[in-house]
Protein backbone atom coordinates (compact mmCIF):
# COMPACT_ATOMS: atom_id res chain seq x y z
CA UNK A 1 0.00 0.00 0.00
CA UNK A 2 1.35 3.52 -1.14
CA UNK A 3 2.01 6.25 1.90
CA UNK A 4 -0.98 7.39 3.52
CA UNK A 5 -1.53 11.49 2.76
CA UNK A 6 -0.51 13.96 4.88
CA UNK A 7 -3.26 13.81 7.72
CA UNK A 8 -4.06 17.72 7.00
CA UNK A 9 -4.43 16.72 3.20
CA UNK A 10 -6.32 13.82 3.79
CA UNK A 11 -8.87 15.44 6.06
CA UNK A 12 -9.59 18.31 2.93
CA UNK A 13 -9.87 15.03 0.49
CA UNK A 14 -12.92 13.80 3.37
CA UNK A 15 -14.53 17.40 3.64
CA UNK A 16 -14.33 17.83 -0.19
CA UNK A 17 -16.09 14.40 -0.84
CA UNK A 18 -19.17 15.25 1.20
CA UNK A 19 -19.64 17.47 -1.75
CA UNK A 20 -22.40 15.95 -3.95
CA UNK A 21 -20.89 14.10 -7.08
CA UNK A 22 -17.94 14.28 -5.89
CA UNK A 23 -16.40 10.83 -5.59
CA UNK A 24 -13.01 9.74 -3.95
CA UNK A 25 -10.99 10.26 -7.03
CA UNK A 26 -12.14 13.79 -7.72
CA UNK A 27 -11.83 15.07 -4.14
CA UNK A 28 -7.99 14.10 -4.38
CA UNK A 29 -7.48 15.94 -7.28
CA UNK A 30 -9.31 18.87 -6.16
CA UNK A 31 -7.01 18.94 -2.73
CA UNK A 32 -4.32 18.76 -4.60
CA UNK A 33 -4.62 21.52 -6.30
CA UNK A 34 -5.57 23.69 -3.78
CA UNK A 35 -2.24 22.77 -1.85
CA UNK A 36 -0.42 23.65 -5.35
CA UNK A 37 -1.85 26.95 -5.82
CA UNK A 38 -1.16 30.04 -4.43
CA UNK A 39 -2.01 30.88 -1.20
CA UNK A 40 -3.86 33.67 -1.80
CA UNK A 41 -6.43 32.17 -4.68
CA UNK A 42 -6.88 28.89 -2.20
CA UNK A 43 -7.45 30.89 0.68
CA UNK A 44 -10.26 32.74 -1.33
CA UNK A 45 -11.95 29.64 -2.21
CA UNK A 46 -12.58 29.68 2.03
CA UNK A 47 -13.21 33.16 2.63
CA UNK A 48 -15.99 33.08 -0.38
CA UNK A 49 -17.37 29.97 1.37
CA UNK A 50 -17.39 31.92 5.22
CA UNK A 51 -19.24 34.85 3.28
CA UNK A 52 -21.84 32.60 1.04
CA UNK A 53 -22.67 30.87 4.26
CA UNK A 54 -22.92 34.28 6.85
CA UNK A 55 -24.22 36.51 4.26
CA UNK A 56 -27.33 33.88 2.95
CA UNK A 57 -30.16 32.97 4.42
CA UNK A 58 -33.96 31.55 3.53
CA UNK A 59 -36.05 34.46 2.68
CA UNK A 60 -38.72 34.46 5.11
CA UNK A 61 -41.59 34.59 2.67
CA UNK A 62 -40.70 31.94 -0.36
CA UNK A 63 -37.43 30.33 1.81
CA UNK A 64 -35.10 31.00 -1.51
CA UNK A 65 -31.50 31.57 -0.59
CA UNK A 66 -30.67 35.21 -0.51
CA UNK A 67 -28.97 38.10 1.15
CA UNK A 68 -31.81 40.41 2.37
CA UNK A 69 -35.22 39.18 3.41
CA UNK A 70 -37.35 39.24 2.19
CA UNK A 71 -35.97 38.28 -0.98
CA UNK A 72 -35.23 40.67 -4.09
CA UNK A 73 -38.57 38.78 -6.15
CA UNK A 74 -40.66 39.09 -2.87
CA UNK A 75 -39.69 42.38 -2.65
CA UNK A 76 -40.44 43.91 -6.09
CA UNK A 77 -43.71 45.10 -6.41
CA UNK A 78 -43.44 44.80 -10.13
CA UNK A 79 -43.47 40.72 -9.50
CA UNK A 80 -47.40 39.93 -8.73
CA UNK A 81 -47.82 38.03 -5.35
CA UNK A 82 -50.84 36.20 -6.17
CA UNK A 83 -49.17 33.82 -8.25
CA UNK A 84 -47.18 31.49 -6.56
CA UNK A 85 -44.37 29.10 -8.29
CA UNK A 86 -43.37 26.28 -6.20
CA UNK A 87 -39.97 24.65 -7.07
CA UNK A 88 -38.12 21.70 -5.29
CA UNK A 89 -35.15 23.56 -5.22
CA UNK A 90 -33.24 27.29 -5.68
CA UNK A 91 -31.34 26.04 -8.83
CA UNK A 92 -34.93 24.92 -10.47
CA UNK A 93 -35.75 28.59 -9.33
CA UNK A 94 -32.77 29.95 -11.25
CA UNK A 95 -33.47 28.19 -14.36
CA UNK A 96 -37.55 29.41 -14.75
CA UNK A 97 -36.00 32.98 -13.47
CA UNK A 98 -33.31 32.52 -16.26
CA UNK A 99 -36.36 31.46 -18.40
CA UNK A 100 -37.71 35.29 -18.34
CA UNK A 101 -41.36 34.02 -18.58
CA UNK A 102 -42.68 34.16 -15.16
CA UNK A 103 -44.08 37.34 -13.76
CA UNK A 104 -44.89 35.85 -10.16
CA UNK A 105 -43.18 34.83 -7.12
CA UNK A 106 -42.19 31.56 -6.13
CA UNK A 107 -42.05 29.29 -3.11
CA UNK A 108 -38.83 26.90 -2.89
CA UNK A 109 -40.00 23.63 -0.61
CA UNK A 110 -36.17 22.87 0.05
CA UNK A 111 -36.41 19.34 -1.57
CA UNK A 112 -38.78 16.67 -2.82
CA UNK A 113 -40.85 14.23 -0.80
CA UNK A 114 -38.55 10.82 -1.18
CA UNK A 115 -40.06 7.81 0.58
CA UNK A 116 -37.20 5.71 -0.44
CA UNK A 117 -34.56 8.25 1.06
CA UNK A 118 -36.57 8.84 4.37
CA UNK A 119 -38.07 12.30 3.16
CA UNK A 120 -41.51 12.87 4.06
CA UNK A 121 -43.57 16.03 2.97
CA UNK A 122 -43.12 17.21 6.67
CA UNK A 123 -39.15 17.61 5.76
CA UNK A 124 -40.56 20.34 3.40
CA UNK A 125 -41.37 23.68 3.65
CA UNK A 126 -45.28 23.29 3.25
CA UNK A 127 -46.65 24.69 6.33
CA UNK A 128 -45.26 28.52 5.11
CA UNK A 129 -47.20 27.31 1.64
CA UNK A 130 -50.07 26.64 3.05
CA UNK A 131 -49.51 30.09 5.41
CA UNK A 132 -49.60 31.99 2.39
CA UNK A 133 -51.79 30.13 -0.05
CA UNK A 134 -54.55 31.68 2.44
CA UNK A 135 -53.27 35.27 2.03
CA UNK A 136 -54.35 36.74 -1.52
CA UNK A 137 -52.92 34.19 -3.66
CA UNK A 138 -55.00 33.71 -6.66
CA UNK A 139 -53.49 30.41 -8.53
CA UNK A 140 -50.42 28.27 -7.05
CA UNK A 141 -48.22 26.53 -10.17
CA UNK A 142 -46.40 23.19 -9.29
CA UNK A 143 -43.47 23.11 -11.32
CA UNK A 144 -41.19 20.05 -9.81
CA UNK A 145 -39.64 17.78 -12.13
CA UNK A 146 -41.51 15.11 -14.08
CA UNK A 147 -40.02 12.47 -12.55
CA UNK A 148 -41.37 10.02 -10.29
CA UNK A 149 -40.61 11.57 -7.03
CA UNK A 150 -41.11 15.34 -7.95
CA UNK A 151 -44.42 14.20 -8.95
CA UNK A 152 -45.49 12.48 -5.69
CA UNK A 153 -44.03 15.99 -4.30
CA UNK A 154 -46.70 17.90 -6.54
CA UNK A 155 -49.55 15.12 -4.98
CA UNK A 156 -48.05 16.04 -1.71
CA UNK A 157 -48.22 19.81 -2.15
CA UNK A 158 -51.62 19.95 -3.74
CA UNK A 159 -52.93 17.49 -0.86
CA UNK A 160 -51.50 20.13 1.66
CA UNK A 161 -53.09 23.01 -0.43
CA UNK A 162 -56.60 21.45 -0.85
CA UNK A 163 -58.44 23.04 2.35
CA UNK A 164 -57.17 26.65 1.28
CA UNK A 165 -59.68 26.16 -1.68
CA UNK A 166 -56.39 27.63 -3.26
CA UNK A 167 -56.86 27.55 -7.55
CA UNK A 168 -53.74 24.52 -7.80
CA UNK A 169 -52.24 23.76 -11.58
CA UNK A 170 -49.11 21.96 -12.83
CA UNK A 171 -46.73 23.02 -15.94
CA UNK A 172 -47.79 21.53 -19.31
CA UNK A 173 -46.00 17.92 -20.41
CA UNK A 174 -43.43 19.78 -22.98
CA UNK A 175 -40.90 18.36 -20.39
CA UNK A 176 -39.89 14.90 -20.82
CA UNK A 177 -39.91 12.22 -18.70
CA UNK A 178 -36.81 11.98 -16.24
CA UNK A 179 -35.47 15.32 -17.43
CA UNK A 180 -34.84 18.19 -14.87
CA UNK A 181 -35.99 21.99 -14.95
CA UNK A 182 -32.46 22.94 -14.38
CA UNK A 183 -31.60 21.36 -17.49
CA UNK A 184 -34.55 22.42 -19.81
CA UNK A 185 -34.12 24.98 -22.81
CA UNK A 186 -35.99 28.71 -21.50
CA UNK A 187 -38.24 28.08 -24.31
CA UNK A 188 -39.43 24.69 -23.76
CA UNK A 189 -39.99 25.77 -19.82
CA UNK A 190 -41.64 28.83 -21.24
CA UNK A 191 -43.98 27.13 -23.01
CA UNK A 192 -44.77 24.79 -20.33
CA UNK A 193 -45.47 27.81 -18.04
CA UNK A 194 -47.69 28.80 -20.69
CA UNK A 195 -49.58 25.58 -21.19
CA UNK A 196 -49.83 25.17 -17.51
CA UNK A 197 -53.22 23.52 -16.46
CA UNK B 1 -8.67 -14.02 -19.42
CA UNK B 2 -10.64 -11.43 -21.96
CA UNK B 3 -12.44 -8.09 -21.51
CA UNK B 4 -15.88 -8.40 -19.72
CA UNK B 5 -18.43 -8.92 -21.91
CA UNK B 6 -21.46 -6.73 -21.89
CA UNK B 7 -25.25 -7.87 -21.57
CA UNK B 8 -28.52 -6.76 -21.82
CA UNK B 9 -31.06 -7.81 -19.47
CA UNK B 10 -34.45 -6.04 -18.15
CA UNK B 11 -34.57 -4.36 -14.90
CA UNK B 12 -36.19 -1.90 -12.22
CA UNK B 13 -34.16 1.15 -11.56
CA UNK B 14 -34.46 1.13 -7.68
CA UNK B 15 -31.95 4.46 -7.19
CA UNK B 16 -30.87 7.68 -9.45
CA UNK B 17 -28.26 10.01 -7.90
CA UNK B 18 -26.59 12.51 -9.93
CA UNK B 19 -23.14 12.73 -10.72
CA UNK B 20 -20.85 15.25 -12.09
CA UNK B 21 -22.26 17.83 -14.69
CA UNK B 22 -24.59 15.62 -16.56
CA UNK B 23 -23.88 11.73 -15.14
CA UNK B 24 -25.72 9.73 -12.89
CA UNK B 25 -25.55 6.57 -10.95
CA UNK B 26 -28.04 4.38 -11.11
CA UNK B 27 -29.09 1.48 -9.09
CA UNK B 28 -31.16 -1.62 -11.07
CA UNK B 29 -32.34 -4.40 -9.86
CA UNK B 30 -31.92 -7.18 -12.89
CA UNK B 31 -33.09 -11.13 -12.91
CA UNK B 32 -30.03 -12.63 -13.33
CA UNK B 33 -27.19 -10.63 -11.95
CA UNK B 34 -29.07 -9.40 -8.29
CA UNK B 35 -28.87 -5.23 -7.47
CA UNK B 36 -26.30 -3.60 -10.32
CA UNK B 37 -24.85 -0.23 -9.06
CA UNK B 38 -24.12 1.62 -13.26
CA UNK B 39 -22.77 4.48 -14.45
CA UNK B 40 -24.44 6.46 -16.52
CA UNK B 41 -22.41 8.39 -18.57
CA UNK B 42 -24.24 11.98 -19.85
CA UNK B 43 -27.07 10.49 -19.39
CA UNK B 44 -28.50 13.84 -18.11
CA UNK B 45 -27.35 15.91 -21.27
CA UNK B 46 -29.87 16.73 -23.68
CA UNK B 47 -29.07 14.06 -26.81
CA UNK B 48 -27.26 10.83 -26.64
CA UNK B 49 -28.61 7.47 -25.26
CA UNK B 50 -30.69 8.47 -22.50
CA UNK B 51 -32.84 11.21 -23.73
CA UNK B 52 -32.71 13.48 -20.41
CA UNK B 53 -31.60 10.93 -18.18
CA UNK B 54 -32.59 7.01 -16.62
CA UNK B 55 -35.57 7.80 -13.88
CA UNK B 56 -36.07 6.41 -11.03
CA UNK B 57 -39.10 3.48 -10.65
CA UNK B 58 -39.81 2.33 -14.51
CA UNK B 59 -38.96 -0.69 -15.71
CA UNK B 60 -37.11 -1.39 -18.82
CA UNK B 61 -34.12 -2.61 -21.26
CA UNK B 62 -30.25 -2.09 -19.94
CA UNK B 63 -27.30 -2.55 -21.86
CA UNK B 64 -24.52 -3.08 -19.47
CA UNK B 65 -20.61 -3.47 -19.26
CA UNK B 66 -19.16 -4.79 -15.99
CA UNK B 67 -15.49 -2.88 -15.74
CA UNK B 68 -12.84 -4.77 -14.52
CA UNK B 69 -11.40 -3.78 -11.19
CA UNK B 70 -14.99 -0.83 -10.66
CA UNK B 71 -17.44 -1.03 -8.31
CA UNK B 72 -20.03 0.61 -11.10
CA UNK B 73 -20.90 -1.49 -14.20
CA UNK B 74 -21.09 1.04 -17.18
CA UNK B 75 -24.72 1.67 -18.43
CA UNK B 76 -24.41 1.76 -22.07
CA UNK B 77 -28.21 2.52 -22.58
CA UNK B 78 -31.57 2.36 -21.19
CA UNK B 79 -35.03 2.33 -22.71
CA UNK B 80 -37.96 2.30 -20.70
CA UNK B 81 -40.33 -0.38 -21.44
CA UNK B 82 -43.09 0.27 -18.61
CA UNK B 83 -42.93 3.84 -17.01
CA UNK B 84 -45.30 2.76 -14.47
CA UNK B 85 -47.35 5.97 -15.25
CA UNK B 86 -49.83 5.74 -12.31
CA UNK B 87 -47.56 5.74 -9.43
CA UNK B 88 -47.57 9.13 -10.23
CA UNK B 89 -51.09 10.41 -10.10
CA UNK B 90 -52.34 9.13 -6.77
CA UNK B 91 -50.50 10.11 -3.13
CA UNK B 92 -51.20 6.43 -1.63
CA UNK B 93 -50.43 4.66 -5.34
CA UNK B 94 -47.08 6.31 -4.86
CA UNK B 95 -46.24 5.62 -1.20
CA UNK B 96 -46.83 1.91 -2.30
CA UNK B 97 -45.08 1.96 -4.83
CA UNK B 98 -42.09 4.11 -3.65
CA UNK B 99 -41.83 1.44 -0.73
CA UNK B 100 -42.02 -1.61 -2.80
CA UNK B 101 -38.75 0.23 -4.81
CA UNK B 102 -36.84 0.55 -1.27
CA UNK B 103 -37.65 -2.90 -0.19
CA UNK B 104 -36.26 -4.10 -3.60
CA UNK B 105 -33.33 -2.45 -3.51
CA UNK B 106 -32.65 -3.79 0.47
CA UNK B 107 -33.34 -7.43 -0.59
CA UNK B 108 -31.21 -7.40 -4.15
CA UNK B 109 -27.92 -8.52 -3.51
CA UNK B 110 -25.40 -7.65 -5.61
CA UNK B 111 -24.14 -9.76 -8.70
CA UNK B 112 -26.91 -12.52 -7.06
CA UNK B 113 -29.47 -13.28 -9.44
CA UNK B 114 -32.75 -13.57 -8.04
CA UNK B 115 -35.70 -14.25 -10.44
CA UNK B 116 -38.14 -14.70 -8.59
CA UNK B 117 -37.84 -11.63 -6.19
CA UNK B 118 -37.50 -9.40 -9.75
CA UNK B 119 -40.69 -10.96 -10.65
CA UNK B 120 -41.82 -9.90 -7.30
CA UNK B 121 -41.27 -6.34 -7.69
CA UNK B 122 -42.03 -5.84 -11.31
CA UNK B 123 -45.58 -7.75 -10.87
CA UNK B 124 -46.17 -5.66 -7.67
CA UNK B 125 -45.02 -2.50 -9.37
CA UNK B 126 -47.89 -2.80 -12.59
CA UNK B 127 -50.21 -3.78 -9.90
CA UNK B 128 -50.10 -1.09 -7.87
CA UNK B 129 -49.89 1.59 -10.69
CA UNK B 130 -52.97 0.09 -12.50
CA UNK B 131 -55.01 -0.71 -9.45
CA UNK B 132 -57.48 1.42 -7.89
CA UNK B 133 -55.30 3.04 -5.29
CA UNK B 134 -57.36 1.27 -2.30
CA UNK B 135 -56.32 -2.28 -2.99
CA UNK B 136 -52.40 -1.07 -2.83
CA UNK B 137 -52.31 -2.22 0.27
CA UNK B 138 -52.81 -5.48 -0.96
CA UNK B 139 -50.61 -5.70 -2.97
CA UNK B 140 -47.57 -4.31 -0.89
CA UNK B 141 -48.78 -7.64 1.54
CA UNK B 142 -48.39 -9.97 -1.18
CA UNK B 143 -44.92 -8.23 -2.69
CA UNK B 144 -43.39 -8.69 0.77
CA UNK B 145 -44.65 -12.11 1.27
CA UNK B 146 -43.40 -13.29 -2.16
CA UNK B 147 -40.10 -10.99 -1.67
CA UNK B 148 -39.27 -12.43 1.31
CA UNK B 149 -40.21 -16.24 0.27
CA UNK B 150 -37.62 -15.38 -2.89
CA UNK B 151 -34.90 -14.49 -0.10
CA UNK B 152 -35.43 -17.34 1.83
CA UNK B 153 -37.51 -15.88 4.99
CA UNK B 154 -40.86 -17.32 3.93
CA UNK B 155 -42.34 -17.88 7.30
CA UNK B 156 -43.37 -21.09 8.58
CA UNK B 157 -46.84 -21.24 9.62
CA UNK B 158 -47.94 -24.87 10.34
CA UNK B 159 -46.72 -27.07 12.09
CA UNK B 160 -44.68 -24.73 15.37
CA UNK B 161 -40.77 -25.01 13.75
CA UNK B 162 -39.83 -25.34 17.45
CA UNK B 163 -41.16 -28.54 18.17
CA UNK B 164 -43.08 -30.19 14.84
CA UNK B 165 -46.55 -30.39 16.37
CA UNK B 166 -49.87 -28.96 15.22
CA UNK B 167 -50.27 -24.88 16.56
CA UNK B 168 -53.33 -24.51 18.27
CA UNK B 169 -55.26 -21.44 19.46
CA UNK B 170 -52.52 -20.07 21.77
CA UNK B 171 -50.29 -18.90 19.47
CA UNK B 172 -47.26 -16.47 18.77
CA UNK B 173 -45.30 -14.99 15.50
CA UNK B 174 -41.68 -14.96 16.72
CA UNK B 175 -39.44 -13.61 13.94
CA UNK B 176 -36.15 -15.85 15.78
CA UNK B 177 -38.19 -18.86 14.90
CA UNK B 178 -38.93 -17.76 11.55
CA UNK B 179 -42.58 -18.39 11.87
CA UNK B 180 -46.09 -19.27 14.01
CA UNK B 181 -44.95 -21.16 16.77
CA UNK B 182 -47.11 -22.39 20.31
CA UNK B 183 -46.49 -19.77 23.07
CA UNK B 184 -44.97 -22.18 25.17
CA UNK B 185 -42.01 -22.63 22.41
CA UNK B 186 -41.54 -18.86 21.46
CA UNK B 187 -37.67 -17.82 21.78
CA UNK B 188 -36.52 -14.75 23.13
CA UNK B 189 -36.71 -11.71 21.17
CA UNK B 190 -39.87 -9.99 19.84
CA UNK B 191 -43.04 -11.98 19.47
CA UNK B 192 -46.75 -11.15 18.54
CA UNK B 193 -49.74 -13.19 19.07
CA UNK B 194 -51.67 -14.14 15.98
CA UNK B 195 -55.24 -15.22 16.03
CA UNK B 196 -56.64 -18.28 13.56
CA UNK B 197 -58.17 -15.86 11.85
CA UNK B 198 -54.77 -13.77 11.43
CA UNK B 199 -52.88 -17.06 10.25
CA UNK B 200 -55.74 -17.81 7.75
CA UNK B 201 -55.02 -14.11 6.52
CA UNK B 202 -51.02 -15.24 6.60
CA UNK B 203 -51.45 -18.62 5.10
CA UNK B 204 -53.05 -17.00 1.84
CA UNK B 205 -50.98 -14.26 1.58
CA UNK B 206 -48.01 -16.79 1.09
CA UNK B 207 -49.84 -19.64 -0.88
CA UNK B 208 -52.75 -17.88 -2.66
CA UNK B 209 -52.17 -17.28 -6.46
CA UNK B 210 -52.16 -13.58 -7.70
CA UNK B 211 -55.35 -13.68 -9.53
CA UNK B 212 -57.25 -14.75 -6.49
CA UNK B 213 -55.79 -11.16 -4.74
CA UNK B 214 -57.21 -8.62 -7.95
CA UNK B 215 -60.53 -10.88 -7.49
CA UNK B 216 -60.68 -10.16 -3.96
CA UNK B 217 -58.18 -7.66 -2.51
CA UNK B 218 -57.84 -8.19 1.27
CA UNK B 219 -60.07 -6.64 3.87
CA UNK B 220 -59.33 -3.58 6.49
CA UNK B 221 -58.74 -6.69 8.97
CA UNK B 222 -56.81 -8.93 6.90
CA UNK B 223 -54.71 -6.01 5.85
CA UNK B 224 -53.83 -4.72 9.34
CA UNK B 225 -52.84 -9.07 10.54
CA UNK B 226 -50.49 -8.61 7.88
CA UNK B 227 -49.20 -5.36 8.29
CA UNK B 228 -48.64 -6.44 11.97
CA UNK B 229 -46.90 -9.54 11.34
CA UNK B 230 -44.75 -7.84 8.58
CA UNK B 231 -44.26 -4.57 10.98
CA UNK B 232 -42.48 -7.36 13.44
CA UNK B 233 -40.61 -9.82 10.63
CA UNK B 234 -39.38 -7.42 8.54
CA UNK B 235 -37.02 -4.84 10.78
CA UNK B 236 -35.69 -8.20 11.82
CA UNK B 237 -35.14 -9.78 8.37
CA UNK B 238 -33.29 -6.18 7.31
CA UNK B 239 -31.79 -6.09 10.72
CA UNK B 240 -33.16 -2.34 10.34
CA UNK B 241 -36.79 -0.14 9.48
CA UNK B 242 -37.39 -0.58 6.23
CA UNK B 243 -37.31 2.64 4.27
CA UNK B 244 -40.68 3.98 2.61
CA UNK B 245 -42.93 2.23 5.26
CA UNK B 246 -43.79 4.37 7.34
CA UNK B 247 -45.19 6.54 4.21
CA UNK B 248 -47.83 4.07 3.86
CA UNK B 249 -51.26 4.56 3.93
ZN1 LIG C 1 -38.60 35.56 -1.19
ZN1 LIG D 1 -44.16 -25.75 19.51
Amino acid sequence: MADALPKSLEHLVERLSTLPGVGRRTAERLAHHLVRAPQAEALSIADAIREAREKIRPCSVCRAPAESDPCPICADPARDPALVLVVETARDLKAVEDSGAWKGRYHVLGGRVSPIEGVGPDDLALDALVARATEGVREVVLATNPDLEGDGTALHVEKALAPTGVKVSRLARGVPAGGSLEYLSKTVLAEALDHRR
Amino acid sequence: MGAPRGYRTVAIVVRTVDFAETSQVVHLVTPEHGLVPALAKGARAHKGAFQGGVPLGVLGEADLLPRRGAELELLRSFRVTDGLRGLRDDVDRFAAGCYVLALLRDLARPALGNEALFLAGATALKAVASAPPPAAGTWVAVFEARALSATGHRPHLDPCPVCETEVGRDALFSPVAGGVVHRRCAPEGPVRPVSPADREVLARLYTARLPSFAAEPLGPAALRAARGVHDLFLPWVLEREPAGRRALA
